[in-house]
């Protein structure tokens, strides 16, 4: 499995609490009506708290305009300025209704009206968007235009941010324009857009110039006087001269930047909110017996006096010890009894494993359990997730996904690795990720070794239903976890010094 | 030190009757996963949960907690608690809590047909766990620790040395785990075998650290049958000034027999075991058992 890249952008690693951009109350009362309705829904319907992925609620930007007016260009300047994890294009090119017989051999003789909005499949493209939300995967069809067909292949994307929609009728659907946040028309003369759709058709999709023109004449000019310009009544805005209009693009993307920004701060408040409302339920919770030899190794790591190599060596051991605690802690339909035959012929009771184990690893904080996991689990398939943190609110965007696949017969078992817990985001984020991927809640241990209350809190409150947490120290918030009197607080709980030290970035 | 959390198992009170029959006065099955408190001989009483037991009134409890005795009289219960984990209370004999995740690894072992490569990787595992059991019985002294954002942290440090003795031949897979857990420590060679002409084992060689008398030692042979061996290298030790209650036996698969015998001899040497078998056969190979250890991890 390819490890996807939804941006180029890396923040560093800092996980703090969550300042809000300009330290003030921020703005929640500005909080457009779709959003604040959905969220008091949840908090009626469910009685527990719930964690609201920004998937869930993606800024929607529709962009139309004339074939060839230059709707790509601007889109890709939208993407471009704005520049966020998971921004995802979902281009109409992608959604022509595959073709009958009949039908594609009057395409290629230029005869079939691919500009009439019968020609698109707009059901499954309004039931992609609703999976968006839902957090689900979904596969894009991928339309060749030189065979006038859907290919095989499809683009599977996850969860966005920001979803942009371009094509000639993304203005048209009721449905769709219900969903959106921002309605763009981009303007360009007829003239400059048939120019550049000889250009593109001849040069880029294989067609001649003669059948370009007559379906031009046919087909394109008369469906885009008669559906696509009324649409330019549903736009907020209109762009006219296409790409060339800078100073119009960037006050659109001025808004839009202004707009994400609140619903990041939604996303924070909401985050901060989480583990306010409940107390710590610890019966999925296990934190390791402070026995000596455990006091020692925590006196070890958490010791301003460790050299980094001892540190990185008693840290392998605390991660084989935490591993070891969560493998315990599998329920017993993990297990099935066995007979084996020893070398002597003896019979022997025993039980097997009866699970498929994966470990996924946050990056780079998980990163410090791979010894641990290979010392521990030889074989098991290893996934990825990079969840950052935006330097400025603390934000936690997740960046790029790279997971085992589900597979319903098999009874996956899943540890999920991050060294801290500090305010719990970061693994919310994660947990997510997996259960959208269909993973089971129920089958994730969350491996860490330092935790604070409130994350832990977040944590259990969000999801109750996780097999287990395993953690090595946790400290104290409202209630006393420990005996050494380490606090939320404490600095070795606020920061991500683990990963800096294992890895020596200081 | 000695009997810090393993406790002599007391003849008064409940315990095992005379007799040829050896039955247990006290049916435990109902007490199974339940909070029980237990009161020893020497006045400590603890409460944990019963997770298992034998006939000779060896148990296992979990989350156990140990009332704190008054200073200054012995008799004296305070209301301060210490955790101790997990502890098996009965004859010096430390067995890793039997989870099914450690009896898997067991039958992953066991099995004949497990290919060599699996059996070093699941063999290491098991050695790690023990190691890190005995490592837990060494004392500490508390300290306080400056954590990194300056803030403290009382912790605890180790007192005293360690080092490792391994048996040669099987006892050297053992190493690895022991330097696993402590990097640089010490590491001492016996090399015993068997007499052919009088079916005892005798002692053709050794290596140990100068300073062996005023350290921890880790005995290390994967398996406890009849126990020959490791008495005679138990004896070796003694000779050196190594102290009795310093001497921890680790292994993998023990015998009842080896068990007992080693207990009579040697009361304060801590057994680690990881499994305790049903018993020897004739040829003295532990039942079940899982084969010459030696032989699966050197592939001979």
């Amino acid at each position: 499995m390819s490890l996807k890249r939804r941006s180029s952008r890396i923040g560093p690693e800092e996980d703090v609490s969550f300042n809000s951009p300009n330290g003030s109350s921020f703005e929640v009362n500005k909080v457009p009506n779709k959003i604040n309705t959905s969220s008091r829904e949840t908090i009626t319907t469910s009685t527990l708290e719930k964690y609201i992925p920004p998937w869930s609620e993606p800024y929607i930007i529709g962009v139309a305009g004339y074939s060839g007016s230059g709707k790509t260009s601007v889109s890709q300047k939208i993407i471009h300025e704005l520049n966020q994890p998971w921004t995802v294009l979902l281009s109409f090119d992608n959604y022509y209704k595959p073709l009958t017989k009949e039908e594609s051999a009057k395409a290629f003789n230029n005869e079939y009206d691919f500009d009439t909005p019968q020609s698109l499949d707009l059901d499954i493209l309004v039931e992609h968007l609703n999976a968006l939300k839902r957090g689900e995967k979904v596969d894009i069809p991928i339309y060749s235009f030189a065979a006038h067909n859907r290919t095989d292949k499809v683009e599977t994307i996850y969860g966005a941010n920001v979803i942009i929609i371009e094509g000639i009728y993304a203005l048209y659907d009721e449905r769709l324009l219900n969903m959106m946040d921002l309605k763009v028309f981009v303007d360009t003369d007829l003239d400059v857009c048939l120019a550049r759709r000889l250009t593109r058709d001849i040069l880029y999709r294989g067609r001649d110039l003669s059948g370009c023109l007559k379906q031009w004449e046919l087909f394109v000019k008369p469906n885009l006087v008669r559906y696509v310009k009324p649409t330019m009544m549903n736009a907020d805005l209109v762009i006219p001269r296409g790409s060339l209009n800078e100073i119009g693009i960037n006050l659109m993307i001025q808004h839009v930047q202004k707009k994400l920004a609140l619903k990041s701060a939604i996303h924070l408040q909401r985050l901060h909110q989480l583990g306010k409302q409940y107390g710590l339920d610890t019966s999925h919770v296990t934190t390791l017996p402070n026995t000596n030899y455990l006091k020692g190794l925590h006196s070890q790591l958490l010791s301003l006096e460790t050299e980094r190599s001892d540190f990185i060596f008693h840290f392998d051991k605390m991660g084989i010890l935490l591993l070891e605690m969560g493998l315990n802690k599998l329920g017993p339909r993990n297990y099935s009894e066995k007979q084996v035959i020893t070398p002597q012929g003896y019979h022997a009771k025993g039980v097997g494993f009866e699970q498929e184990l994966i470990a996924v690893s946050i990056i780079r904080s998980g990163d410090c359990f791979m010894n641990a996991i290979k010392k521990t689990l030889n074989d098991v398939p290893i996934g990825k997730l990079l969840i950052q943190s935006d330097t400025s609110t603390g934000e936690p965007q997740l960046h790029c996904d790279s997971l085992p696949s589900y597979d319903r017969s098999m009874n996956q078992q899943i540890f999920l690795f991050d060294s801290q817990i500090i305010s719990g985001a970061q693994l919310i984020m994660a947990i997510q990720v997996l259960i959208d991927h269909n993973f089971h809640q129920e089958n994730i241990t969350i491996i860490t070794y330092l935790s604070t209350e409130i994350g832990l809190k977040r944590i259990t409150n969000v999801f109750p239903n996780l097999n287990q947490v395993i953690i090595g120290k946790l400290s104290n918030g409202e209630c006393q976890h420990n005996e050494e009197g380490l606090k939320d607080t404490d600095w070795n709980f606020r920061n991500r010094f683990i990963d800096s030290l294992y890895f020596g970035t200081g | 030190m000695s009997g810090k959390f393993v406790e002599r198992k007391n003849n008064a009170g409940y315990s095992k009757p005379d007799g040829p029959k050896r039955e247990a006065i006290l049916d435990l099955a109902k007490y199974q996963d339940q909070q029980v408190r237990v009161e020893f001989a020497g006045g400590r009483v603890v409460t944990g949960i019963l997770k298992g037991y034998d006939q000779l009134m060896n148990l296992v409890l979990e989350e156990v907690k140990e009332y704190i005795r008054d200073p200054e009289d012995d008799t004296e219960l305070t209301d301060r608690t210490r955790d101790l984990g997990l502890v098996v209370f009965g004859d010096n004999v430390i067995l890793l809590p039997q989870t099914n995740q450690l009896i898997g690894l067991y039958s992953i072992i066991r099995d004949k047909s497990t290919k060599r490569g699996d059996f070093v990787f699941y063999s290491d595992r098991i050695i790690r766990l023990l190691v890190e059991e005995g490592l837990n019985l060494l004392p500490v002294e508390e300290c306080t620790i400056q954590c990194h954002g300056g803030n403290e942290y009382k912790g605890s440090k180790f007192l005293g040395k360690i080092c490792g003795v391994s048996i040669i031949r099987a006892g050297e897979s053992m190493e690895m785990g022991l330097r696993d857990c402590c990097r640089s420590v010490r590491i001492g060679k016996i090399l015993i075998q068997r007499d052919e002409k009088t079916a005892t084992p005798k002692l053709f060689y050794e290596k140990l650290p100068e300073d062996i008398s005023d350290r921890y030692v880790f005995l290390l042979d994967p398996m406890l049958a009849t126990g020959g061996s490791a008495m005679m290298a138990v004896e070796v030790l003694l000779s050196r000034g190594v102290k009795m209650d310093r001497i921890f036996f680790l292994n993998l698969l023990a015998a009842p027999e080896g068990i007992k015998a080693f207990n009579d001899k040697y009361p304060d040497v801590k057994i680690i075991t990881g499994g305790i078998d049903e018993k020897l056969d004739e040829n003295k190979y532990i039942v079940p058992g899982l084969g010459d250890f030696g032989d699966r991890y050197y592939c001979i």
